[in-house]
């Protein structure tokens, strides 16, 4: 005898059975006191994860918040298990807006605040021209850029920056009978200056380095090496003047011992030919150079001589990949790179390491940020040109595409120095173009300034941008369960006549990243009267009820006032779930009588039966089954954890009814 | 009200209908696909596949009695093989006729607690239980032989004798020294070596197959419902009686008799029985102006 089948019974409640287990189908036993039972499983463990102040409150269900947005971009869920204790102020990415952690200021301690970044402007010189690059920032505020508007490249030096206009002052005009170019601009001190130059002698090409001992603007510029055919860096490090020298055939580091005498120059290092040296700095133990080669060497001095001590290739360092800028702050690197994938068209993927100084060499490479990846056959230069550091920031600059509207904009990122929190700062200005103009960073008068080879030079400015916004991680408390997503709160203080807030939520995570996916829902728009701290419903379009994720996540769309002096300021998001129960605990008294009952038919007696039910039963203690009660209706996929003893109970009508309670803990599916 | 001609198959159906196999207590039963060939001696027949639930296949077992739907034929299982769904069988057992025509979708009812033999069985038990409540006045040629004569077999009580002429005289039933339980007549006060008809209450014959005409052998329509009565009584004396026979059987006869035990049950169905005879011996009597009774109850409107 055998335990009916569902391929042997066609329509299973018409032949009196209730429940399937399996494939098998079973007699449901109904007496007083027995009948089916089931009920939401109690959870395992607690999801309650508490990273914030605002993830306590007062509310049945799962709380989760953002008040501290310093940790930086690229947390893609909100709770991992290698998560560390900078999620709580993480995020997945944002444009625009400032997300610095709490610091402190000369009056007090500034909160943390989502806000929008400020502003960039072009800078126009009393002289009515406009600016490029090089650029250099002085240790007395003073900006010695370029003007490339004349015939041949001008150094000019710009002082009184908080003017309107500041003042233009012509120190050097380059070389050259057709015309000359200035390629880059170093300073050691405010009176120590060195320039490279390129000429153009009437089609001969030469290139020079050029030297100011007299504080730049009474002093006067003098060559110190010229050659042709021969392009020259400058660098000051370690307070020494170097430049590098390179040819066809071989690339020469120098330093400079007397200026004017290039005979006395000490040749530092050497490499093969049109491999020049992108970036010099003083990393305190040793200066660093890095080698187009994509090496980076320590110099030490060694009986007043800069010797070799130390060399460091990029980890797993694609053969295209090159040193483009490089910063160190203590045991701190953050080491920028680009890898040419297409040399015609300046197409370059950037990529940002982080490292630590483990002696003279940076160690321990992280890579932090990619840009350009997966567009192996980008035509844009995607390479983070240059760094400057501040007190707790170090500002990186590139023509990095926005990070969510994906504009094309030359753009400034900020690696935070006391979080690591790597975010988007701003865009300096849209940037069609995609040649691999220079770009370089400085900070002068707690501002920052942008120059941008043949483009202009900027300056930040006390307006914010018009927009920005961030998008939050996706949020599951750690838990594969479907959540029921009840609602959100946030703080907000709202600036004057314009500003707006807007909060999307999703459900759906390929929408992070991508603000015009459909699959952001309308949350709430707070304008200039509202305060937030209401729970604000998250109901769906379509059916108008909960939305039922496993994930969700809120991205907030920052406008600032119409005259953009002013940022709305959100202090903290969160968000309200509870937690759906999907777990239930179905008991099901199962007949295992030899009478088998069936609608419209005479009670069956078959000798042996039930045994041979409860046997079944039995053998799937502990198993994974497919549980179907039919009326009422539940479907249940789970374990079978218990099948009872036979037991007995006497029916109002009739005979003893001998049953057994099998009780399948599982989850409903349809 | 019941009119028209009634066969013993209709009341058979009638019964199993109404009372035995209602349609809330079908028997386990199995469809045919391949009747068994040639159709009164082939001993084996495959059954539909997906229309049984296996635990009455698991029933079918080896020496199970199954019966072919409309037919009086029990056979005996003895082999069943679940793979191919075919049974084989001894045909026309304890007694039985085989069947002469299965026909494919015929039922076969597997252990059937009512084979319908035996209710063909109770039935014309009934019928000719009917006498001497009720009766079919009947006359038979009945020539003077002697002033104690043996009375027909099937008669129940001699009314009259007449002559060729049309005299009638009284006679009278008493002891017989012939045949032990048989009927004798007095024809004391006929004229001897005279012929004529004897007119007496009779039996009703007692039906030999289901194609029998009851209306024709006597019996009435409102008497049917006393031959169901006392068929379904019979049937269920020799059967279990299930709690839904019982509520349903209980509810016919009083509020008091429900949860009743198997035998109150039966004794109750017996009881049903009687009291359905002695008012269709009251109407009998009644229409017939013979003896002083109380008008009939109108229990079978």
């Amino acid at each position: 005898m055998t335990v009916p089948t569902l391929a042997e019974v066609a329509n299973p409640v018409a032949m009196g059975y209730g429940v399937r287990l399996g494939q098998n189908l079973f007699q449901l036993a109904y007496a007083d006191g027995v009948g089916l039972r089931v009920q939401a499983a109690p959870p395992e463990q607690s999801q309650r994860i508490i990273e914030n102040p605002e993830d306590v409150a007062q509310e049945f269900g799962l709380v989760w918040s953002r008040a501290d947005f310093g940790g930086g971009e690229g947390l893609w869920r909100a709770h991992r298990t290698d998560g560390s204790r900078l999620d709580a102020s993480r995020y997945w990415t944002s444009e625009n807006l400032d997300v610095s952690p709490p610091r402190v200021s000369v009056d007090a301690r500034v909160p943390s605040e989502l806000q929008l970044s400020r502003d960039f402007e072009q800078v126009i010189g009393t002289d009515g021209d406009t600016y490029a690059g090089p650029m250099i920032v002085t240790s007395d505020d003073r900006i010695f850029a370029v003007d490339t508007s004349p015939v041949n490249d001008e150094i000019v030096e710009l002082t009184s920056l908080d003017a309107t206009n500041p003042v233009a002052t012509v120190v050097h005009t380059a070389a050259g009978t057709t015309f000359g170019t200035i390629g880059s601009i170093a300073s050691g001190d405010p009176n120590r200056f060195l320039a490279s130059e390129g000429r153009n002698d009437s089609g001969l090409l030469s290139g020079a380095v050029l030297y100011n001992l007299n504080g730049g603007v009474s002093g006067s510029w003098s060559t110190h090496r010229s050659a042709n055919n021969t392009s020259f860096g400058v660098f000051f490090a370690g307070g020494r003047m170097l430049y590098s020298e390179v040819t066809s055939s071989q690339s020469v580091l120098k330093e400079i011992l007397t200026p004017g005498t290039p005979a006395d120059d000490v040749i530092i290092d050497t490499g093969p030919g049109n491999q020049g040296v992108s970036a010099v700095i003083d990393a305190g133990t040793a200066i660093l150079a890095a080698w187009a080669d994509g090496t980076i060497r320590a110099y030490q001095s060694v009986d007043g001589k800069l010797t070799v001590v130390a060399e460091s290739d990029l980890p797993l360092r694609d053969e295209r990949e090159s040193v483009s800028s490089m910063v160190a702050i203590g045991d701190l690197m953050l080491i920028g790179t680009g890898v040419v994938v297409d040399a015609l068209n300046s197409g370059a993927i950037g990529r940002l390491w982080l490292a630590s100084l483990s002696g003279v060499i940076p160690t321990d490479y992280q890579l932090l940020k990619v840009w350009g990846e997966p567009h192996e056959t980008t035509t844009t230069d995607f390479v983070p040109a240059s760094m400057v550091k501040a007190r707790n920031s170090i500002w990186i600059a590139g023509r990095h595409g926005m990070p969510i509207t994906s504009a094309p904009q030359r753009a400034l990122w900020r690696y935070d120095l006391t979080t690591g929190g790597l975010s988007h700062w701003s865009y300096v200005v849209n940037d069609p173009n995609s040649t691999a103009d220079s770009m370089r960073v400085g900070s002068s008068g707690g501002r920052l300034w942008v120059s941008i080879d043949a483009f202009g030079l900027y300056r930040e400015i006390s307006d914010y941008v018009a927009q920005g916004e961030i998008h939050l991680p996706l949020v599951d408390h750690f838990s594969g369960d479907d959540k029921t997503w009840v609602g959100f709160k946030a703080e907000i203080e709202m600036a004057g006549v314009g500003s707006e807030v807007t909060i999307f939520w999703t459900t759906d995570p390929g929408a992070l990243g991508s603000p015009a996916s459909s699959q952001w829902i309308l949350g709430k728009t707070f304008t200039v009267s509202d305060t937030g701290q209401t729970l604000y419903q998250i109901l769906d379009p379509v059916s108008g009820v909960n939305p039922q994720s496993r994930y969700l996540a809120l991205r907030v769309l920052v406008k600032a006032q119409t005259d953009r002096a002013d940022t709305p300021r959100v202090r903290w998001v969160s968000t309200v779930s509870y937690p759906t129960q999907n777990d239930v605990i179905v008991e099901v008294p199962i007949l295992i009588s030899d009478v088998v009952r069936r609608p419209n038919r005479r009670p069956l007696r078959v000798l042996g039966h039930g045994n041979d039910v409860w046997t079944s039963l039995k053998t799937l203690e502990g198993s994974s089954v497919e549980l179907e009660v039919y009326r009422p209706s539940e479907k249940v996929r789970g374990l079978v954890m218990s099948v009872t003893a036979p037991q007995r109970a006497q029916t109002n009508r009739g005979s003893q009814l001998e049953f057994a309670v099998v009780t399948v803990r599982g989850r409903r599916y349809t | 009200m019941l009119t028209g001609m009634s066969t013993v198959a209709n009341l058979i159906d009638r019964i199993y209908r109404e009372y035995l196999e209602p349609a809330h207590l079908q028997p386990s039963f199995v469809v045919v696909e391949t009747a068994p060939s040639p159709v009164s001696t082939g001993t084996t027949f495959v059954y539909q596949a997906g229309i049984t639930p296996p635990e009455d296949i698991d029933v079918l077992g080896i020496g199970t009695l199954i019966e072919f739907e409309g037919s009086q034929e029990l056979a005996r299982a003895t082999a069943v093989d679940t793979g191919t769904r075919t049974v084989t069988m001894v045909r026309a057992v304890d007694g039985t006729t085989a069947a002469t025509s299965i026909p494919v979708g015929a039922r076969v009812k597997i252990a059937p607690p009512f084979p319908r033999i035996n209710v063909f069985t109770a039935l014309a038990d009934a019928v000719e239980d009917l006498a001497p409540e009720l009766w079919v006045e009947k006359s038979v040629r009945f020539p003077y032989r002697s002033q104690i004569q043996l009375a027909p077999a099937d008669c129940v009580d001699p009314l009259t004798w007449v002559d060729l002429n049309g005299n009638e005289y009284p006679v009278s039933r008493t002891r017989g020294v012939g045949i032990a339980g048989r009927v004798h007549v007095n024809m004391q006060q006929v004229p001897a070596g005279v012929s004529g008809f004897l007119r007496y209450r009779g039996r009703v014959t007692r039906p030999t197959a289901e194609t029998d005409d009851l209306t024709a052998a006597g019996v009435r329509a409102e008497w049917e419902k006393v031959v169901i009565a006392k068929t379904v009584a019979q049937v269920l004396a020799g059967g279990d009686l299930t709690n839904r026979l019982l509520e349903y059987m209980s509810g016919l006869l009083s509020d008091g008799e429900r949860q009743s035990s198997g035998e109150r049950l039966r004794n109750s169905a017996f009881a049903w029985a009687r009291q359905l005879e002695q008012d269709a011996q009251r109407s009998l009597l009644w229409e017939q102006g013979v003896e002083a009774v109380d008008p009939p109850r109108e229990v079978y409107q």
